[in-house]
C-alpha cells in the first residue's frame, strides 16, 4: 500500500552554514508537520552523527544527505552508502560522478537549477554538462519557501519541461533550503515534496519513491492519482500506452491544514498538462474529478490551480510525471 | 607549485624559503609550559584567475596527537564598494537571467555588499573528513577522536598523511590575503595556545 508522505528534502544545520542545531531542526520540521527531512548540509555528513533512533522516533524520519556545493552547481546526494568525492567534478565530468553515485547506492536531485550565479550566488546555477540524464532522479523545481516570489523558480519549470519533453524522466520535489529557525508565530508559506512510499518510513523505501517518480509538490493541498488503462491501473513515475484512459484525481485539505491554512490557499482548478500543453482542466468542486483523456506519447502531470495570500491565481502544487510510452 | 603560491612559511623569513618546502615541523614556544606543534603554514595571495580552483595542501603528522587545530584567515570578506558591486550585478543578470527576470537598477543598488569566499576539507590517509562550508574569515577547526568542529567527522589526530583542500569559490575584485596553520596540540592546552596570524 503506498501512502503519500510530507517530507522537506534540503536542510543545512551548523555542521555547514545554517544556524539550527540537528536536534532543531528535526524538531522544527516535526513541529511543521513534515514527516521526514533529507538532511543535506554542504558538503559534509557530519550532522548525521547526531541523528539517533530515539530522536527521529520523536520528530521526524531522517534520510541522509549531503549537499555537493561545487563551482558548477549544488546537487542533493541522497542515501549514498559511501563518500563520494564532490571537489574535483568539471562540468565535463559530471556523468561520471553521477555514476559513481548511483554505484554507491545514491539518489541524485539538482538543487535550484536556475539560481543565479557568480557574484552574486557563487556556484548555485547549474552549469554542468549532463549527457546522463538516466543518472539524475529528481529535480527541485521549487527553492525556498514562497516558491513564486523567486523567478528561479519561474524559469526552472520550463526548463524540466523541455527535459521531460527530449524523454528523460525526472521526479519533481520542493526543497525549502532550509537554514534556520523562524520567528516564533511566524509560519512561511512553506512546500512539502510528498514521496509515495510503500509501507513504513525508512531510508530506503523513501529513496525507492524518488528513484521511482512517486513524488509531488505542494503549497498545502495533496494529491492523489491513479491512471485506469485497459485493465491496469497505474500512479506517478509509471509508465502507460497511447490511447484512452481514466485519470482520477483527489485533492485532499485536510493534511497539514493548520501549517498551511493560514496563507488563505483555496484550490479552483485541477489542469491534466501532456507534454507541456493542457490537456484538459476543470473547477475544483470538493469531490474527485474522472478525466477521460486520449493520451499520446511523452508524459502527463496534475496541476492544482488556486489562490493563496493575495495571489489570485497561481500553481498549488504539482505533480511527477505518468510517463506514456509505445513500449513499457 | 602554482604561480601564485606566496612561498611564506615563516613570517621574518617570508620570500626566502623555498617553494617546495611546505610539509615541514616545527615548535612554536607560546605560554609557559606548553608547546604545541606547527605542520604547515602556507600564505597566498588569490585573484579572479583562481577563482573555481582547488588548492591541495599534503602535510605530514609524525606522531600520535591529542588533537590538530586548523587555523585559517582571509581578508578582505566584504566588498562593499558601490563603484564595484553595482557593475558586478550587471553583469551577473545580464549572464544568468533573461532580461525578464533581471532586478531593476533600483533593485540592484539594495544590494550592500559581495563577499570573497574560500572554503576547506580535510582528509586523512585517503579518507574524507570534512568542510568548512561557512563564510567567516577567521576560523580554527579542531579535529580529534572525541569529537570535532562543525562539518568534520571525528578523527584520531594520529599519525599519517594528512590534506587540506582549499576551495576558491569566489574573488570578488583584487586580492585576497590567505592564510592556513596546523597545529599540534598534546592535550591540555586551551584553545587560545593557537597563535594568531
Amino acid at each position: 500500500m503506498i501512502r503519500y508522505r510530507p517530507f522537506e528534502l534540503h536542510c543545512h544545520t551548523r555542521h555547514s552554514d545554517g544556524q539550527f542545531t540537528v536536534k532543531g531542526l528535526m524538531e522544527s520540521a516535526a513541529d511543521y508537520g513534515y514527516e521526514g527531512i533529507a538532511l543535506t548540509d554542504h558538503n559534509t555528513t557530519s550532522a548525521l552523527l547526531e541523528v539517533t533512533p530515539a530522536l527521529e522516533r520523536q520528530t521526524c524520519a531522517v534520510i541522509p544527505g549531503i549537499e555537493w556545493t561545487t563551482f558548477y552547481g549544488h546537487l542533493l546526494v541522497l542515501g549514498c552508502h559511501r563518500f563520494v568525492d564532490w571537489r574535483f567534478v568539471e562540468p565535463d565530468t559530471i556523468d561520471q560522478a553521477l555514476a559513481e553515485i548511483k554505484e554507491a547506492g545514491g539518489a541524485t536531485g539538482i538543487a535550484h537549477p536556475w539560481e543565479i550565479g557568480a557574484p552574486l550566488m557563487c556556484g548555485c546555477k547549474w552549469e554542468f554538462h549532463v549527457t546522463r540524464w538516466d543518472l539524475v532522479d529528481y529535480i527541485e523545481l521549487w527553492s525556498n519557501d514562497n516558491p513564486h516570489s523567486h523567478s528561479k523558480n519561474a524559469l526552472a519549470l520550463p526548463w524540466y519541461d523541455a527535459l521531460l519533453n527530449q524523454g528523460y524522466h525526472l521526479a519533481v520535489s520542493a526543497g525549502r533550503d532550509w537554514h534556520g529557525p523562524d520567528q516564533p508565530g511566524k509560519v512561511p508559506l512553506l512546500t512539502a515534496t510528498y514521496l509515495g512510499i510503500e509501507g513504513s518510513i525508512t531510508v530506503e523505501s523513501a529513496l525507492d519513491s524518488i528513484r521511482a517518480g512517486r513524488t509531488y509538490v505542494s503549497m498545502g493541498p495533496t494529491i492523489a492519482v491513479s491512471l485506469q488503462q485497459n485493465s491496469q491501473k497505474l500512479g506517478l513515475g509509471e509508465t502507460a500506452m497511447p490511447g484512452s484512459a481514466v485519470i482520477s484525481v483527489s485533492v485532499g485539505e485536510t493534511q497539514r491544514r493548520d501549517i498551511w491554512g493560514r496563507h488563505r490557499i483555496h484550490v479552483e482548478q485541477i489542469r491534466l498538462v501532456c507534454n507541456g500543453q493542457v490537456l484538459d482542466e476543470r473547477p475544483y468542486q470538493g469531490d474527485a474529478e474522472i478525466f477521460s483523456s486520449i493520451l499520446t506519447q511523452g508524459w502527463l502531470r496534475v496541476e492544482l490551480w488556486g489562490s493563496y495570500a493575495e495571489v489570485q491565481s497561481g500553481l498549488l502544487g504539482l505533480t511527477s510525471p505518468i510517463y506514456v510510452e509505445e513500449s513499457r | 607549485m602554482e604561480a601564485w603560491d606566496c612561498g611564506v612559511i615563516i613570517p621574518d623569513q617570508r620570500n626566502s624559503m623555498p617553494l617546495w618546502f611546505q610539509t615541514f615541523t616545527f615548535v612554536l614556544p607560546k605560554k609557559e609550559g606548553i608547546c604545541i606543534k606547527q605542520f604547515l603554514y602556507r600564505r597566498f595571495t588569490f585573484t579572479q584567475k583562481h577563482v573555481r580552483t582547488n588548492v591541495p595542501l599534503d602535510f605530514r603528522v609524525d606522531r600520535d596527537l591529542s588533537r590538530l587545530a586548523v587555523h585559517l584567515k582571509y581578508s578582505p570578506k566584504i566588498i562593499s564598494d558601490p563603484e564595484i558591486l553595482l557593475p558586478q550585478i550587471e553583469k551577473c543578470m545580464e549572464s544568468y537571467r533573461p532580461p525578464e527576470y533581471r532586478l531593476t537598477q533600483e533593485e540592484i543598488k539594495k544590494y550592500h555588499h559581495l563577499m570573497n569566499f574560500v572554503t576547506l576539507s580535510v582528509d586523512k590517509n585517503g579518507e574524507y573528513i570534512g568542510c568548512a562550508h561557512r563564510h567567516s574569515p577567521e576560523q580554527i577547526i579542531f579535529l580529534s577522536e572525541g569529537g570535532s568542529s562543525y562539518g568534520f567527522l571525528p578523527v584520531a589526530a594520529s599519525a599519517g598523511d594528512w590534506r587540506l583542500v582549499l576551495h576558491i569559490h569566489a574573488v570578488v575584485v583584487g586580492t585576497v590575503d590567505y592564510q592556513v596553520a596546523v597545529y599540534g596540540l598534546e592535550g591540555g592546552e586551551s584553545d587560545d595556545t593557537i597563535p594568531a596570524f
